[in-house]
């Protein structure tokens, strides 16, 4: 019922296998000789910082706001991630300093931290420290090398470019069991009045 | 509202996320890939881009069929590649409010069959998430059997 070449709508029923393969090669040869594919590069927008001399950076979707650090206060009992808690827009945020997590030495003196990046995935947010922003940036996925031994599961970088810029998953490493406080699985505290530490 | 793209493949639905849909295009011949999971159909030549195929049959127990001229392929862009999902028919793109999924993945053993089902229009629509369709066992024996054949 369908005139004319082999269209997508035609019943493949009416024709021999022989033809149909025959067809499915030919249309396999057009594709592949189709240009322009490197147009399809998924690309990822990504907000770059500093700690120390390490430049890191997250999804961009994931930060909430970049703000001025103000005053971080120390609370007892935070692992040593924290450089303690800040009070923005309402809520107060632990501050992570990502290197320790990452087995990377910390250098220089932490005083040097003026600002922080408000993050949040997978309904938890916390504010991580940074010496400098670079700002937005914009990669293509395929220029992310894995991490090596990513192979045994999740780990907290999605991995690292050429130029040494450590991309982290945010989303994992929000999630780390390290980052657990007094047994509340979510950094983020809530200003609901009365309770405060 | 998510909008899903909605494929079948036998009386069967399933929904990709569209905006990781990057095209919708009548299938190809498919080479086959040596050592490859099951899940893997084999490879296309996709302007240059060795990309893989992956046929969901086999992940709910259906017997391989060959290649029709209708069937379609969906092209996906992970964060690790480009895949090509091999599909029946596509059925368009719906809307699935997130009240709409029920999360599978307590009520299901073995819930890396698929991250959530949702009711549409359609019907039950079995919904996946494109980084995690193939499982991180696949992805290391896809990267081993590419690496074999020689594929960048």
């Amino acid at each position: 019922m369908t005139a004319g070449g082999p269209g997508p709508g035609q019943d493949a029923a009416d024709l021999p296998d022989a033809e149909i393969r025959r067809i499915l090669r030919q249309r396999a040869a057009a594709l592949a000789r189709q240009p322009g594919q490197g147009g399809l590069v998924r690309e990822v927008d990504l907000i770059a910082f500093r700690l120390g001399d390490q430049r890191f950076a997250i999804a961009a979707d994931t930060v909430l706001q970049a703000a001025r650090l103000g005053t971080v206060t120390w609370l007892p009992g935070l692992p040593a991630f924290y450089r303690g808690v800040v009070y923005q827009g309402g809520e107060v945020f632990p501050v992570l300093d990502v290197r320790p997590l990452l087995g990377m030495a910390v250098a220089g003196p932490a005083e040097a931290t003026t600002i922080a990046l408000l993050v949040e995935a997978e309904g938890r947010a916390l504010a991580l420290a940074a010496d400098r922003l670079d700002g937005l940036v914009r990669l293509a996925a395929a220029d992310i090398a894995p991490p090596a031994g990513s192979d045994d599961g999740p780990t907290l970088i999605d991995g690292l470019t050429e130029q040494g810029l450590v991309v982290l998953d945010i989303r994992h490493l929000i999630q780390d069991a390290r980052l657990v406080v007094n047994g509340q699985p979510t950094p983020r505290t809530r200003t609901s009045g009365g309770s405060s530490g | 509202m998510a909008a899903l793209v909605v494929f079948g493949i036998e009386e069967r639905l399933f929904g990709v996320p569209a905006e990781d849909v990057e095209r919708v295009l009548p299938v190809v011949d498919v080479m086959p890939l040596p050592e490859s999971p099951p899940v893997v159909a084999g490879i296309v030549d996709y302007g240059g881009v060795i990309v893989p195929a992956i046929d969901l049959r086999p992940r709910f127990g259906l017997p391989p069929r060959p290649l029709r001229l209708d069937h379609r392929m969906l092209v996906v862009a992970t964060r690790r590649r480009l895949l090509l999902l091999l599909a029946d028919r596509v059925e368009g793109v719906t809307e699935v409010a997130p009240q709409a999924f029920d999360d599978m993945a307590d009520l299901i053993d073995g819930a890396a069959l698929f991250n959530a089902a949702g009711t549409s229009q359609h019907g039950l629509v079995y919904v996946y998430d494109i980084e995690a369709l193939l499982s991180v066992d696949e992805e290391v024996a896809l990267d081993a059997a590419l690496d074999r054949a020689g594929v960048p």
